[in-house]
């Protein structure tokens, strides 16, 4: 059985069809991307996993559970986490009121403290920072912030949206480094991506979203090689 | 001159430490919410009717009145929220503008039709005990708001800052799809404010009860000063808040001593006039987002 599987999935804003009929799944363990352009539907897709946002239909099934009607704090309590697009720290609060907002939904103190000495040892930079605003950190700081507050309840699954938008290609390469260290300690990573090159060459699996529908979807290495892909999104 | 200077100078602080335990619990609402609340003058009224009845009706002191009064009005906004302000929230300011404006208008008829207009008091018991000092003169129950007010806006600022609660208020205030995403009940958290906005108003409602007098119709210009302090203070500033109440209080008492005491309700709109036209950044500086 899937880890995470989304069957006929659909969304609206208002009359405006955004998802149409999005199925998809990820297994446990593996790195699966949604690429494609801007408007294309992922943030929205991210947004109705997380429960921010309740689909007009279809399903998600994570781990036995059904997501579609569920709340954002219990979908963050049953292991689903994501860290959104443009990083959304909470700019007057400190670095730590950050990470400790993050493990919310955690009721143990002693894991708490567990989670975020793996933090600061996975960011030492944010160990640094700890006492600052996190409005106050530089945009890549920013970013590791954000995916560092994401990683804070021990996620089973983490989701990614755009984590390399705006980022130097040094900061680019330091998140493709934690995402590699997260899967490896047992965690699905599902990763939302314009930069499709980065995404391609880091992910087991792929699906391509096209206005509001799945256009492609294959292992990663054989839509790397698929000629539309290529064109469309990777510039070659 | 100087003793009357002085004397008003305290009324002023006085007023104005009330003042900030309204206009906080709105700037709560509007900073979270993300929402005008202008029925928060008769939260402020019921909590006094509430403080009220439990002295006259169940005979218990002055503090205990409070009390109740407190975790009545906490209860009772609570579900104002629940069942009348959930559905528009995060929907366009004007709708809550007109729902709450309905709801003021509706509160404040019905204590109207219920508790009838003649103005009562909330005899605390403290007026009696007077202080005289450099010639100025404090009665006991004064004294006892001033310390109450002080106690009730260091406690909120401290609940806001170190407690888990408190954090995700300010989480939700800065930003709310990030707090959901986080794991944070937003649900709760809304319930929360209301419940803490409207016990403050309760205090604030009973203690100028104990004051003045208790009225069906005494939230309607309170409410309106409110948001003047808001405004002035900086929305979702704390300690913005504080200092616009304290000047709003000041400039009410002092413009009653000295001016004309028939007009002292205007004049916390007249500076706010003023500050649109000179300082229109607010007083305690720029746009900090």
């Amino acid at each position: 059985m899937p880890h995470l599987k989304v069957e006929n999935l659909s969304a609206h804003y208002g009359k405006t069809q955004v998802l149409d009929g999005v199925s998809m799944t990820a297994e446990k363990g593996s790195i699966v991307t949604l690429i494609g352009a801007n408007g294309a539907g992922k943030s929205t897709f991210m947004m109705c996993l997380s429960g921010v946002m309740h689909p007009s239909g279809g399903t998600i099934e994570f781990e036995g559970k059904r997501l579609e009607n569920a709340h954002p704090e219990q979908i963050v309590s049953w292991g689903l986490s994501q860290c959104p697009e443009g990083r959304r720290v909470w700019p007057r609060m400190t670095v730590l009121e950050n990470l400790e907002m993050g493990a919310i939904s955690m009721q143990n103190k002693t894991e708490v403290q567990e989670r975020l000495d793996w933090s600061f040892n996975m960011f030492p930079i944010l160990a640094e920072r700890r006492r600052q605003m996190a409005g106050s950190l530089s945009g890549g700081e920013q970013q590791m912030l954000a995916i560092a507050r994401a990683l804070m309840p021990g996620p089973k699954l983490l989701m990614l949206d755009e984590p390399s938008l705006g980022l130097a290609p040094i900061v680019i390469e330091k998140v493709v480094e934690i995402i590699k260290t997260v899967r490896n300690e047992g965690t699905t990573v599902f990763l939302v991506e314009q930069n499709a090159f980065m995404a391609l060459s880091l992910a087991d699996y792929a699906y391509v979203l096209e206005t509001g529908k799945i256009r492609l979807s294959g292992s990663a290495a054989l839509l790397r090689e698929n000629d539309e892909v290529r064109k469309s999104y990777l510039g070659i | 001159m100087w003793t009357v200077f002085f004397q008003q100078t305290l009324n002023g602080v006085i007023l104005g430490c009330i003042y900030a335990l309204i206009a906080l619990g709105l700037s709560l609402i509007f900073g979270i919410l993300e929402m005008a609340n202008f029925a928060h003058g008769e939260f402020y009224m019921l909590g006094a009717f509430m403080a009220l009845f439990s002295m006259t009706l169940l005979n218990v002191p002055f503090l205990v009145a409070l009390v109740i009064a407190m975790a009545g009005m906490a209860l009772f906004s609570a579900l104002i929220e629940h069942f009348i302000f959930k559905p528009i929230i995060g929907k366009p300011m004007i709708n809550s503008m007109l729902l709450s404006f309905g709801l003021s208008t509706a509160l404040a008829n019905l204590a109207l039709y219920f508790f009838k207009a003649d103005p009562r008091k909330i005899t605390s018991g403290l007026a009696r005990i007077r202080f005289n000092f450099w010639g100025l003169f404090l009665t006991g129950e004064r004294l006892s708001i001033l310390v109450l007010s002080v106690i009730l806006v260091l406690g909120l600022s401290w609940f806001i800052r170190y407690t888990v609660t408190g954090k995700s208020m300010r989480a939700v205030a800065q930003d709310r799809t990030a707090a959901q995403l986080a794991g944070i009940n937003v649900r709760r958290i809304y319930a929360v404010t209301f419940g803490i906005s409207g016990a403050l108003a309760a205090a604030a409602g009973t203690m100028v009860g104990a004051m003045f007098f208790v009225s069906p119709e005494m939230g309607f210009t309170v409410v309106l000063k409110s948001f003047v302090i808001v405004i002035l203070g900086g929305f979702g500033e704390i300690r913005g808040v504080i200092l616009a109440a304290i000047l709003i209080g000041l400039v009410e008492s002092l413009g009653g001593g000295f001016i004309s005491y028939a007009y002292k309700d205007a004049y916390p709109f007249i500076l706010l006039i003023l500050l649109f036209i000179f300082k229109p950044e607010g007083l305690t500086g720029g746009n900090r987002a």
